[in-house]
């Protein structure tokens, strides 16, 4: 037998909270996104001892007397105190050259250069300082390589990580709002997202080939006045060729009192005394009070 | 002493009361100021420059003094030399500030106080006075420590001992070459205001001098009377050999209100000069002195046929300004050009010392690897009196191959802007602050949150949406809600239906959510299909079939099956049983 049964209707559950509550979340999405960007500002300014400007202004006006060695000393001690100012750098170049010390000179304007690569002073005086050294290198790399590195080199790391991230926060914006916004916001925030999403591509790709290239290549200078390029990390290896003071090259590796160096395009290669040659890139610490 | 030169007397005395009021009223005295200003010369020619001094004592890093509009002479500077002075493990700053001043209207005129903020406070220096006269009219009178006011003369009108002069050498018997002192002093119990303008030094003939001597201020005691003056020493180097004599200088002291002008003159000075000794070096050209020698490229080589400058520097001890210069070097094959040959010198502790370069222009005309042989320099060391020679180290040199382009000329025939030196750009001020050496920003904590609070963000609006997703599905919500709805519905307490009207239509009800269809109008034997499809046993159906017949026969037939609250209980467990089973 078959019975039919008899059941009062009954209204479906609707959930109008529900756009609140995802409005809510997505405003507490922004929120959070606002408080990263905000972090990645400098939370204190860094506290500037007085008497370090003074010195520097000592420094200066040491220069300015022509006592060019110790205005050199007096802005070193600066940098090594952990200052890393790309007018520092700049500064303690001019005094270097000015003392007769090619090397260390075109060793702080690269220093300069790397915090400050679009200042024209510093570009000047590098160029200037490298047509007085005494070897002649020529770049092993494709002219392509060359406009990219020359065109990435105006541009620092930090600012490519900025811009990167600027990108980043502009395109999770962008995407937040076509997940969680308006449907009325859609004509415009899936473009927007699109576009964005394209230039931090490049951006990215731009900041991680940099990042790639600063950890890959050690630039380093010779700051000898004259020094010997042996087959091992020894005197008792056979001199292979000599370098002078101001010649760039590449670091490889350091081995107790000895560094490997490389020449630009890689057929020259050898060990010198670690004494002789310095890295570009500066050992961080910061500043003592 | 007459009726006139007693009140000359008196308004004269009346002026120095006046004045020395202003002087203790003055904020700050010229002794206790930080701040002093002085001049090199107080009554120059209208060609000639002077050097203004101001000296400030504090922190290096003072600004610089706020000078007065100086309307009679074009003003260049400050050049800032800071000094740190220690005495006695106390150490203390000051800055000298060099202003070069060059006079373009004659006459008498007034530097003005010259301010500077120290410590919060504004100091100020005495006002200077300096003449200006014509070209050719006179020589320099240095000027001595700043002395703000002057007692006036009251001595007798006429003192034959008044004055004294002189004139002596250091060396009587130098080497010809060599650096001699030429000391002139004068002394006047007057002091400081009957110090004469009018110093006229001897021709010096037979002698290279030095154009600008140095002077001092002197003092002496000659019997009982003291005597105050100055020394102006001239730096002279004999050109000839033999006994030589320098002719007298003489000094005019001006007239005055109280006594007439007077003319000196000093005795004669008589110098045996020796010859320079005989084994002298091949190379030597008659340099005299004490030397050092150092050579260095300029601006190259960068390739053949692109000229670059070899530099050499002679500094030490000597008569450089007149030095004769060594040849550099000529190179086989090169072309070469004398460059630019400049001196720079200055007395220091009453020696002439500094350093004379020495430029020559070369061309490589071919690629290879070249060196610049040393370069000798020959001289006569008066100290040690014997010759000796010093070089300059050899200088390697890689010549690369040419562009291809033919050597420019050194010289544009067209009127173009000629470059005649090149150097690096000077440095730049002191910034605002000091940028700390820094990681990269990409290993800042920050930076890092800034990458992941996006992500963080997107991985929770995906999940609110999935959220929004399933609970826009009526059924599933249905599904989800149906054992609370039914156990509301048997327990509601209100209402006109019976507590077995209630368990029907809440079973009814739980078995639509749940299956996702309505049981209305469904047969027994429909439900019982649905049922064991959706996972249900075969009692737990026929327990489900049960309650829904005695439900509705309780409906219809109040009294005939069990008890309402014993039914009530049975539907109760029997849809706890379902949702165990079907709808977990």
């Amino acid at each position: 037998m078959s019975r039919t049964f008899v059941i009062p209707a009954k209204a479906g559950i609707q959930s109008p909270g529900a756009i609140h509550t995802a409005l809510r979340l997505g405003r507490f999405a922004f929120a959070l996104i606002a408080a990263a960007a905000l972090a990645i500002l400098p939370a204190a300014a860094f506290a500037q001892a007085p008497v370090d400007l003074e010195a520097m202004a000592a420094s200066n006006a040491l220069y300015e007397g022509g006592h060019y060695e110790q205005a050199a000393r007096s802005y070193q001690q600066l940098v090594d105190k952990g200052y890393g100012d790309p007018v520092l750098y700049y500064n303690l170049g001019n005094a270097y050259f000015k003392d007769g010390d090619l090397g260390r000179a075109i060793l702080n304007y690269l220093r300069a250069k790397r915090l400050s690569p679009r200042d024209g002073d510093v570009r000047a005086n590098l160029d200037f300082a490298r047509g007085q050294t005494l070897d002649v290198l020529e770049s092993g790399d494709a002219p392509f390589v060359r406009f990219v590195t020359s065109l990435l080199s105006r541009i620092t790391t930090g600012e490519l990580g900025t811009v990167a991230l600027a990108l980043w926060l502009l395109f999770a914006s962008c995407l937040l709002l076509v997940m969680v916004g308006p449907r009325r916001w859609l004509a415009w925030t899936k473009p927007a997202a699109l576009v964005t999403g394209v230039l931090l591509l490049l951006g990215v790709g731009s900041l991680t080939g940099r990042l790639y290239v600063d950890s890959a290549s050690r630039e380093a200078v010779i700051v000898a006045e004259e020094v010997d390029v042996v087959s091992g990390p020894g005197s008792r290896y056979t001199p292979e060729f000599t370098l002078h003071a101001g010649t760039e090259t590449g670091l490889v590796e350091k081995r107790g009192a000895w560094a490997r160096i490389a020449l630009p395009g890689g057929s020259l290669q050898g060990w010198v005394p670690a004494a002789s040659v310095e890295e570009v890139q500066v050992s961080r610490a910061a500043p003592a009070p | 002493m007459n009726a006139r030169f007693q009140a000359t007397l008196v308004l004269a005395l009346a002026a120095l009361g006046s004045l020395s009021v202003l002087v203790m009223a003055s904020p700050a005295s010229a002794q206790d100021s930080p701040i002093s200003a002085e001049v090199d010369y107080t009554q120059v020619s209208i060609e000639q420059e002077l050097t203004l001094t101001v000296t400030t004592v504090g922190s290096l890093s003072m600004p610089e003094p706020s000078l007065p509009p100086i309307e009679w002479a074009k003003v260049s500077g400050p050049t800032r030399v800071p000094l740190l002075i220690s005495v006695n493990n106390v150490t203390s700053s000051q800055v000298l500030n060099y202003y070069k001043l060059q006079p373009d209207r004659l006459g008498v005129h007034t530097i003005g106080p010259i301010s500077a903020e120290i410590g919060g406070q504004t100091y100020e220096t005495n006002p200077i006075v300096v003449e200006v006269t014509r070209a050719g009219t006179g020589r320099a009178s240095p000027r001595p420590a700043p002395t703000p006011f002057v007692l006036p003369d009251l001595s007798p009108a006429d003192d034959q001992d008044a004055y004294l002069v002189s004139a002596d050498v250091d060396n009587a018997s130098p080497y010809v070459g060599q650096q001699v002192t030429y000391t002139f002093s004068f002394l006047s119990i007057y002091g400081f205001r009957a110090r004469p303008q009018g110093y006229e030094p001897p021709d010096f003939t037979g002698f290279w001098h030095r154009e600008d001597p140095f002077w001092q201020e002197i003092r002496d005691i000659v019997g009982t009377r003291r005597y105050r003056g100055m020394e102006v020493n001239t730096l002279i180097f004999p050109a000839v050999e033999g006994a030589v004599t320098i002719e007298p200088a003489t000094i005019t002291v001006p007239p005055s209100i109280f006594r007439g002008g007077r003319s000196l003159e000093t005795n004669p000075v008589d110098l045996d000069v020796r010859p320079l000794p005989g084994g002298e070096p091949a190379d030597f050209r008659g340099a005299v002195g004490n030397y050092e020698v150092a050579a260095r490229i300029k601006n190259g080589p960068a390739a053949a046929n692109e000229p670059f400058t070899l530099s050499m520097f002679i500094t030490g001890r000597g008569n450089l300004e007149a030095l004769p210069e060594p040849e550099l070097p000529e190179l086989p094959g090169w072309r070469s050009f004398d460059g630019e040959s400049t001196v720079d010198t200055q007395v220091a502790d009453g020696e002439l010392r500094g350093i004379r370069t020495i430029e020559r222009v070369y061309v490589p005309t071919a690629p290879g690897d070249f060196t610049i042989p040393a370069i000798p320099f020959s001289y006569f060391d008066p100290f040690v009196e014997e010759y000796r020679t010093v070089a300059t180290e050899p200088i390697p040199l890689r010549v690369a191959p040419s562009s291809g382009q033919e050597a420019q000329p050194l010289m544009s025939e067209r009127d173009e802007v000629e470059r005649l030196g090149s150097d690096i750009r000077h440095i730049k001020p002191v910034p605002s602050e000091l940028r700390p050496s820094a990681s990269p920003i990409t290993g800042d904590a920050a930076y890092r949150l800034g990458w992941a609070a996006p992500l963080a963000a997107i991985a929770l609006a995906g999940g609110l949406k999935l959220y929004r997703g399933r609970r826009r599905d009526p059924v599933e919500l249905r599904r989800r809600a149906a054992y609370r709805n039914a156990m509301q519905s048997i327990d509601y307490a209100g209402g006109d239906d019976s507590p077995a009207d209630r368990a029907g239509a809440a079973l009814s009800a739980y078995l639509g959510d749940v299956l996702g269809q309505s049981v209305a109008g469904m047969t027994q034997a429909a439900l019982a299909d649905v049922l064991s499809e959706r996972g249900a046993g075969e009692t737990l159906v026929g327990r489900v079939l049960d309650a829904l017949s005695l439900t509705e026969g309780a409906k219809f037939a109040p009294g005939a099956g069990p008890a309402g609250d014993t039914l009530v209980d049975e539907v109760r467990q029997l849809i706890t049983d379902l949702e165990q089973e079907i709808n977990p």
